[in-house]
């Protein structure tokens, strides 16, 4: 008896379950799916004719590079006139941030459509904006101390000191690696500098031992100063995937889709080793 | 009178021009320094056609390495029966040790002290720090090293559950396919004691195959004789490839170690065909004359290996060192005594040493050449740079980066692997001549004789 009982109940749910959504919850989810007065996407920065593209006040060449009359150029610049280009609207930046995590908050509060910045995708970014489909995967990085790591390893592989790495690690403050450090390396020091720069100077001064980033960075570094790779060596974490992605506006629908598009018809992919070898305006 | 003398030179003439009389032209020593110098001219042209003969060197360095295998397979029970035959196996092998010992010592003391020496006197300055680590970055695509920082679980379990078994790997458990593998050193411990239990079972029962495997010794040699005939052209096809190789960028940068490394080599060389010289009581130029056949050929090669049966047949018939000594211990030498390595470790250590700033202490030092010793037998087996990664042996107990080391000898391997191999095959033969001495009367392949054959 219970178990017919049982099965009965068992098939009422199902059959309600396989019943089409009722209107009100197709509704309710409406704000995220379609545009809706006063919210930005794709129709609001058409008639405009302009998108606003944030960046870093600081430049990441070769991805954005200030000029001094004012220009901005880059292969990411490159790719928001294009966007822009396909909108039909015009390009206006917007580079008052001053970390990785500001360009994300200028898209989040709106102030900027889009962010084009070297961003790698986190959990935390993804909470207030959305990101396009990866332009470029990197790979993490660590630029590290040849000495220091050997003789932690005391005879070992240099990886299995790495791989649980208890010194102190550098990283670039309020940027993405700040949570990928706080995840994968929870037994080190984490210290965290204003700029890349300053991170490469606490690693000459000893203030670190290792740095973090991706492997576009770290390869740049010893690509521009080849007699740190005699000190330093870079080490590369095949596991770890830092996506970088166009942050847009979280409301913007219709442009993600629309970026996406055009990314894939355009194949706006960067290769590592054409930018690591790209000319930049010093 | 007059009219006579012409005709019978020219058919002396004519006689004289037989392989043999080739092959001694082509053997002397001026004929192969010859073959040397053009080799090297020939890469340092950088002319694109010296890539094309990479193909004909590789062709020599294979027909070379053909008969390698069936004359370990012959020579080695033949010399482990001699040698017991004359009772001399028991005798020998003090002395070889007591050289083998005196030999590692100054193999690795020479590298050690050659470099420490030089780099006291002409460090490495910061141009060349820059010029090497942009050579490492260029070389390496400024990648060390690649690992998965998340390793699942299942991958440590089976990483930490493959294990070598040391010694038991090199024991073939079937010889055919450690014959098919190519695996030299499990060959030579069958052949070693295939030619002991031969010997016994001589004794006991009569019956032998000594003119079977004589006679598959002496086809092998005349193989070799033949190839003999191509040596300085395959001189030529295998150096010049090897030169060209080697960018001009690459020599103004590591010339330094380059030439510390080849400066060590000709000095352990030079020093071996002497002690050589005066173990068999010959004339030094005659010694000379006839080391350097082997010398130049793994010079070509690259891999003593490949010359064991040109070595032996040197030794052994031109120098009439003692035969066991040249064929029980030359084929073991080669195979596992890696005195090129040794000196390569060494030298390798003291120089990234320098690089980095590190110098090192008395006990330091000591441990580097203990290290390169130990360090060297993992190298069996193998050639070339895949042979360098025991290095890492070396250089990580001194807190020195393999990662570092290895694109820089990578890179000068190409020339290095010259001289390595020609240091183990100098060395190795000058331990053969020390320990064996000169041949005796009696130190033949020695028949079997009714009397030896019990009755039954």
């Amino acid at each position: 008896m219970n178990k017919r009982y049982s099965n009965l109940v068992y098939f009422v749910f199902i059959a309600f379950a396989a019943l089409p959504t009722p209107a009100g919850a197709q509704t309710a989810r409406l704000p995220m799916t379609a545009p809706a007065q006063g919210i930005s996407d794709i129709h609001s920065i058409v008639a405009s004719g302009v998108l606003r593209v944030a960046i870093s006040r600081f430049d990441i060449p070769p991805f954005h590079q200030h000029l001094a009359n004012g220009t901005i150029v880059g292969k990411e610049a490159e790719l928001a006139y294009q966007i822009a280009g396909a909108l039909n609207v015009k390009v206006t930046f917007v580079d008052e941030a001053d970390t990785f995590d500001e360009v994300i908050k200028l898209v989040a509060d709106g102030r900027a459509d889009i962010g084009l910045n070297a961003l790698a995708q986190n959990y935390k970014a993804v909470m207030t904006v959305r990101f396009s489909e990866p332009y470029m995967t990197l790979r993490h990085a660590l630029l590290y101390n040849r000495t220091m790591v050997a003789q932690e390893a005391a005879g070992g592989r240099p990886d299995d000191v790495l791989r649980e790495f208890r010194g102190k690690i550098g990283i670039v403050a309020a940027s993405p690696f700040v949570r990928f450090a706080d995840r994968n390396f929870a037994l080190a020091t984490v210290i965290e500098f204003d700029t890349w720069k300053d991170a490469l100077d606490g690693l000459r001064k000893r203030e670190v031992d290792v740095l973090y980033n991706n492997e576009f960075e770290v390869r740049r570094v010893l690509m521009e100063n080849p007699a740190l790779h005699v000190e330093y060596g870079a080490a590369i974490m095949k596991d770890k995937l830092a996506f970088l992605a166009i942050a847009i506006c979280d409301s913007c629908v219709k442009l993600q889709e629309f970026i996406n598009f055009f990314m894939a018809q355009n194949q706006s992919t960067f290769a590592i080793n054409t930018l690591l070898t790209a000319p930049f305006v010093k | 009178m007059n009219t006579s003398t012409p005709v019978v030179s020219a058919t002396v003439k004519k006689k004289k021009l037989t392989a043999a009389a080739v092959s001694r032209f082509q053997n002397k020593p001026l004929v192969t320094l010859t073959a040397v110098v053009i080799a090297i001219a020939l890469g340092l042209s950088k002319e694109p056609f010296v890539e094309s003969l990479r193909p004909i060197g590789e062709t020599y360095l294979a027909l070379l390495q053909m008969s390698v295998l069936p004359f370990l397979m012959a020579a080695i029970p033949l010399a482990m029966r001699s040698a017991i035959a004359q009772g001399a196996a028991g005798r020998m092998l003090g002395r070889v040790i007591f050289w083998l010992i005196v030999s590692t010592v100054v193999v690795a003391a020479g590298g050690i002290v050659l470099s420490v020496v030089y780099f006291a006197i002409y460090p490495v300055d910061s141009k060349t720090i820059a010029a090497v680590g942009g050579l490492v970055g260029d070389t390496s695509g400024q990648i060390d090293l690649e690992f998965i920082m998340d390793l699942p679980r299942s991958i440590v379990t089976v990483t930490n559950a493959i294990h070598s078994t040391g010694i038991a790997d090199l024991v073939p458990s079937n010889i055919f396919a450690a014959l098919s593998g190519n695996q030299i050193t499990s060959v030579l411990i069958f052949t070693g004691i295939f030619g002991l239990s031969m010997a016994v079972s001589e004794r006991r029962t009569g019956n032998s195959f000594f003119s079977e495997l004589k006679h598959l010794h002496d086809v092998c040699l005349l193989i070799f004789e033949w190839l003999n005939l191509f040596v300085p052209f395959g001189i030529i096809a295998m150096i010049a490839p090897q030169v060209a190789q080697l960018g001009s960028d690459v020599l103004y940068i590591l010339g330094q170690f380059l030439l510390l490394f080849a400066a060590g080599s000709v000095v352990l060389i030079i020093l071996s065909v002497i002690l050589i010289a005066m173990a068999i009581r010959q004339p030094l130029f005659l010694t000379f004359s006839a080391m350097m056949k082997p010398l130049t050929l793994v010079a070509a090669t690259r891999n003593a290996i490949a010359c064991t049966p040109l070595a032996v047949d040197v030794m052994a018939n031109e120098l009439k060192v003692s035969r066991a000594g040249c064929e029980l211990f030359i084929p073991l030498g080669f195979t596992i005594l890696r005195f090129g390595y040794v000196l390569h470790f060494a030298a390798a250590t003291i120089f990234i040493g320098a690089l980095v700033g590190r110098s090192f202490t008395i006990y330091e030092m000591l441990l580097i050449g203990f290290l390169s010793t130990v360090a060297s037998f993992g190298t069996i087996g193998l050639n070339g740079p895949a042979g360098l990664a025991s290095l890492a042996g070396v250089l990580r107990p001194f807190a020195l980066s393999f990662e570092l080391a290895l694109p820089i000898l990578i890179v000068l391997d190409s020339i290095i692997g010259m001289f390595r191999a020609a240091v183990t095959v100098a060395v190795t033969c000058a331990i053969a001549a020390l320990a064996g001495g000169r041949q005796q009367a009696e130190d033949v392949l020695l028949e079997p004789t009714p009397a030896a054959i019990p009755a039954k």
